[in-house]
């Protein structure tokens, strides 16, 4: 699978769901240009995916409720297009334009 | 062990136990010297040798040991932390009988289940050889044995056919074999008892471990002191039975015929049962020269830094978990092991008791048959290794 | 990566990775297999008569908005004749379980099942902020949970319903297993891995059908049925996720996705180990009735995380074993299992008890049961917990009013 262009940006929709959204200024859905270029050159993926969320969109300062020792926290499922991320290669996953990642919390609520 | 004398009367912090002495150590909430605090490690493990001795005053006559006289017991040796520790106060307790005139309470046979060595690669690792010289050197009374993995019966390749599909399951096997391995040697040797290293914390972690991985009906038989089987299909075990047995086989043991010689239990102990890991830790330190020197460090460095939980194991989890709960609450440690310590022990009541064909624990009728059908995977079918235990099909299943 | 068949219609786009077999499934065989499974749970477990009628204990949550879900479609399409009603408890705590239950009313809505909401302040005389107001933040959860377990069954009473069904998955039952192993209650151990709860005294039965059910499925069944639920934290409770058996959990899933049901059958096998148990509790083999164990310590706790443990517990759970220890005196019992293990010298080689401690009891003692001499709410003391917190609670508004 090709990514998407060598330079510029990656548009995606990234949610958050079973509580998550609170960490993330409140809001469900968000509209993200990523990077098409991980930090260490390689194509986007998830696990860049994710510093990139830290940094630029969490609004709380409690960020280990969404990573712990530098992956994501375990209880919170990522879906990649609707698909379990375990299907798709979990953090080596190379994001493609318009892929749509959902975070979903199973810490939160009976 | 030597002490620095003090100057009485000047101390900033005197030790609780002697009053003597500066405290250097927290010992379980109080400030200790480290002579008190090796004392306190020695008793720990004299009091569980000491019953152990009671238990073996007579031979036992499932394991033909010698009739009178000095015990003989066998020791595994990880060459880790706590089973270094076991071995060292076990040789000071001789060596403080024998400067008294006594003879040794006991000896000792130390063996080491190499797991390095598989089926393709055959030459033992130096480094385990070169640990195994330092330990003889140290401790040229007793004999010291490697028993490749490999050599052992089932081995890792006979149970498990076709490769495991983690290191959770690769790590649970070759666990399984070892314990296996270990009993299977003791009895081979002629040794009235197995003596295992295990701490409080590693008794604990070993009960939650066990019990992720779907073993919770074995667990009193690993975390007890008690005769534990040996597994192969075998008739009765001749009084080894638990306080599930409420009528026992009184008979049983006279009926020598029924007596598979592969069926023969042997007496398991944990002599530091009561000793936090991290107090090994620390005792292992203090010994000089310290017996951290002898301790061959596999691969727990890495494991500090793992980076993907895909190579980790369901006991670098538990341990993980442990070091901390050890730190902070260690009264709960000590009472996992001694909660597991009053379940009973079933599945071996009647002589048609069967085993499982891997770890060897009893099989778990009633609890295989409410589950059928729970996990909604096929039957498997039989490799060579008979039936499989729960845990065993959960880590061998692809 | 090639996108991976579902195993089962081997026609569409595998969806799902199941945490239990990982078996890969598309989103229809997904949904049709899960609520499949919990059929079987409900008919092997004989959980249900028909004609009952059953309050579904609803939190807005997401284990409690699947059961509802999957309940009524099973309800309907194997016809168990059941009349379902969600019954709700309003801890009274403002902003948190004011949204939470604008969820439920529209779940009734959605599900078409009448809905009661019955308030901490109508059972207890106290809204959880009044309790807060009252001792303050530290340890109100302790209330929250004691009040809540009776809840269910006093609001049930009320509305003469005489089964609650609950949305415990199976994390949460392996949680609880792990819990007891680490408290050292066997006792709770055996009653807690079971599916039904409450005995003949109780006049309310509790069930949980969804206790082999991975909550990672009850998210991706509520998820992929665009289910209506509510997710967020209690504002009391605190965030103490780390070093918690609940923390645990979710690693041991991550790294064996087995785990956690392989914790769930752990602690059914060593249900059956706990001396004086009866051997068995399957209903599957014959026994007509499941076995009915007191629910008074069921999985309780805070309803905002249903039952799981915050890594405070684990400081109080230390802190009494210490005393216990102080009390009993560990030291002291050597002498006495020597002179025992002697007494025994007929069988010699026969297990040995465990010395590490209680070396007095080698079976857990059995707690003798009677009921709450002030609310008759089945208790192991002549007052209930709930009525004790209640005394002390009402003491110190009278002080305040003073």
């Amino acid at each position: 699978m090709s990514s998407a262009t060598d330079s510029g940006e990656i548009p995606i929709t990234v949610d958050f769901s079973g509580g998550l959204e609170m960490l993330f200024d409140n809001q469900r859905r968000h509209s993200v240009s990523l990077p098409a270029v991980g930090t260490g050159g390689q194509p986007a993926n998830i696990a860049f995916l994710i510093q990139h969320l830290c940094k630029n969109f969490m609004k709380d300062p409690r960020a280990e409720l969404f990573v712990l020792d530098n992956h994501i926290r375990p209880g919170i499922l990522v879906l990649i297009n609707d698909a379990d991320w375990e299907l798709e290669g979990e953090e080596a996953y190379e994001i493609q334009p318009h892929d749509n990642i959902l975070f979903v919390s199973t810490l939160h609520g009976g | 062990m030597t002490s620095t004398p003090r100057v009485e009367g000047s101390l900033s912090r005197p030790c609780m136990k002697c009053r003597v002495q500066e405290a250097t150590l927290d010992s379980r909430s109080q400030p200790v010297c480290r002579d008190c605090f090796a004392k306190f490690i020695a008793a720990k493990c004299i009091k569980q040798t000491g019953i152990l001795g009671k238990e073996t005053r007579l031979p036992l006559p499932t394991t033909g040991g010698p009739p009178t006289g000095t015990r003989h017991y066998m020791v595994g040796l990880s060459l880790g932390v706590s089973s270094t520790v076991l071995l060292h106060l076990l040789s000071e307790n001789i060596e403080f009988q024998l400067a008294r005139g006594r003879n040794a309470p006991f000896d000792l046979t130390v063996v080491h289940i190499d797991t390095t060595t598989t089926t393709t690669v055959t030459t033992p690792s130096p480094a385990v050889e070169e640990a195994l010289t330092r330990y003889r050197t140290r401790y040229p009374r007793f004999t010291f044995h490697r028993t490749p993995l490999s050599s052992t019966t089932p081995t890792p390749s006979t149970a498990t056919p076709t490769p495991l599909p983690t290191a959770a399951s690769r790590s649970d096997v070759t666990r399984q074999l070892t314990r296996r391995a270990l009993l299977e040697q003791a009895r081979a040797r002629g040794c009235q008892a197995l003596l295992l290293g295990h701490s409080t914390t590693a008794l604990a972690e070993l009960t939650l471990a066990e019990a992720a991985k779907g073993r919770g009906f074995a667990l009193p038989w690993l975390v007890k002191d008690g005769v534990a089987p040996v597994g192969g299909k075998r008739k009765g075990l001749g009084g080894g039975g638990g306080e599930g047995r409420e009528n026992g086989d009184g008979g049983r043991n006279e009926d020598g015929e029924e007596e598979e010689e592969a069926g023969k239990g042997v007496l398991v102990y944990h002599p530091l049962r009561d000793a936090l890991r991290k107090e090994l830790v620390i005792y292992a330190g203090l010994v000089e020269p310290p017996l951290t020197d002898l301790v061959w460090e596999t691969k727990d460095d890495a494991a500090a830094a793992v980076v993907s939980h895909k190579d980790l194991s369901i006991e670098e989890v538990m341990g993980r978990y442990f070091a901390e709960v050890e730190e902070s609450y260690p009264s709960v440690v000590a009472n996992v092991a001694r909660t597991t310590g009053k379940l009973v022990r079933a599945g071996e009541g009647e002589a048609g008791g069967e085993w499982c064909g891997l770890c060897g624990m009893p099989l778990d009728e009633d609890g295989d048959e409410r589950w059928r059908g729970e996990l909604g995977i096929q039957e498997r079918s039989d490799t060579g290794t008979g039936r499989l235990c729960y845990g065993c099909e959960r880590s061998t299943a692809g | 990566m090639a996108p991976a068949l579902c195993v089962n219609c081997k026609t569409e786009r595998a969806l799902i990775k199941r945490p239990k077999n990982h078996a890969k499934l598309c989103k229809v065989c997904f949904i049709a297999i899960f609520e499949d499974e919990v059929h079987h749970t409900i008919t092997s477990s004989q959980l249900f008569q028909p004609g009952e009628k059953v309050a579904i204990g609803a939190s807005g949550g997401k284990d409690s908005t699947v059961l509802a879900s999957v309940l009524k479609t099973l309800n309907e399409r194997h016809e168990y004749g059941l009349d379902l009603v969600l019954l709700s408890i309003d801890e009274g705590i403002k902003g948190y379980r004011d949204d939470s239950l604008e969820t439920v009313k529209r779940n009734a809505v959605q599900y078409d099942m009448p809905l009661t909401v019955v308030g901490y302040d109508e059972l207890y005389g106290w809204t959880m902020d009044q309790v807060v107001e009252t001792i303050g933040k530290k340890g109100n959860c302790t209330y929250c949970g004691v009040f809540r377990r009776q809840a269910l069954d006093r609001g049930a009473k009320m509305l003469g319903i005489k089964h609650v069904v609950t949305g415990h998955n199976a994390d949460d039952v392996a949680e609880t297993v792990l819990m007891n192993l680490l408290r050292g209650d066997l006792a709770r151990l055996s009653r807690s891995t079971s599916i039904v709860t409450g005995d003949d005294r109780s006049e309310v039965k509790r069930s949980k059908p969804l206790k082999y059910s991975y909550e990672k499925e009850i998210v991706l069944y509520a998820h992929h049925k665009k289910l209506d639920y509510f997710s967020t934290e209690c504002i009391y409770s605190p965030e103490a996720f780390r070093g918690s058996a609940r923390s645990l959990i979710k690693q041991l899933e991550r790294v064996r996705p087995t785990a956690i049901l392989d914790i769930v059958r752990s602690g059914e096998d060593m249900a059956r180990l706990v001396p004086g148990e009866s051997p068995s509790s399957c209903a599957c083999k014959g026994n007509k009735t499941s076995p009915m164990v007191p629910a008074e310590d069921d999985i309780g706790g805070c309803g905002s995380q249903n039952g799981r443990t915050s890594g405070n517990e684990m400081a109080a759970m230390d802190k009494q074993l210490r005393e216990n220890e102080a009390h009993e005196g560990l030291e002291v019992d050597v002498a006495m299992v020597m002179s025992e293990s002697k007494n025994n010298g007929v069988k010699k080689h026969k297990e040995v008890p465990i010395r590490s401690g209680n070396g007095t009891s080698k079976s857990a003692p059995r707690q003798v049961r009677g009921n709450c001499s002030r609310c008759g709410y089945m208790s192991s003391q002549e007052i209930c917990q709930a009525c004790m917190l209640l005394e002390g609670l009402n003491k110190n508004r009278a002080q305040i009013q003073i």
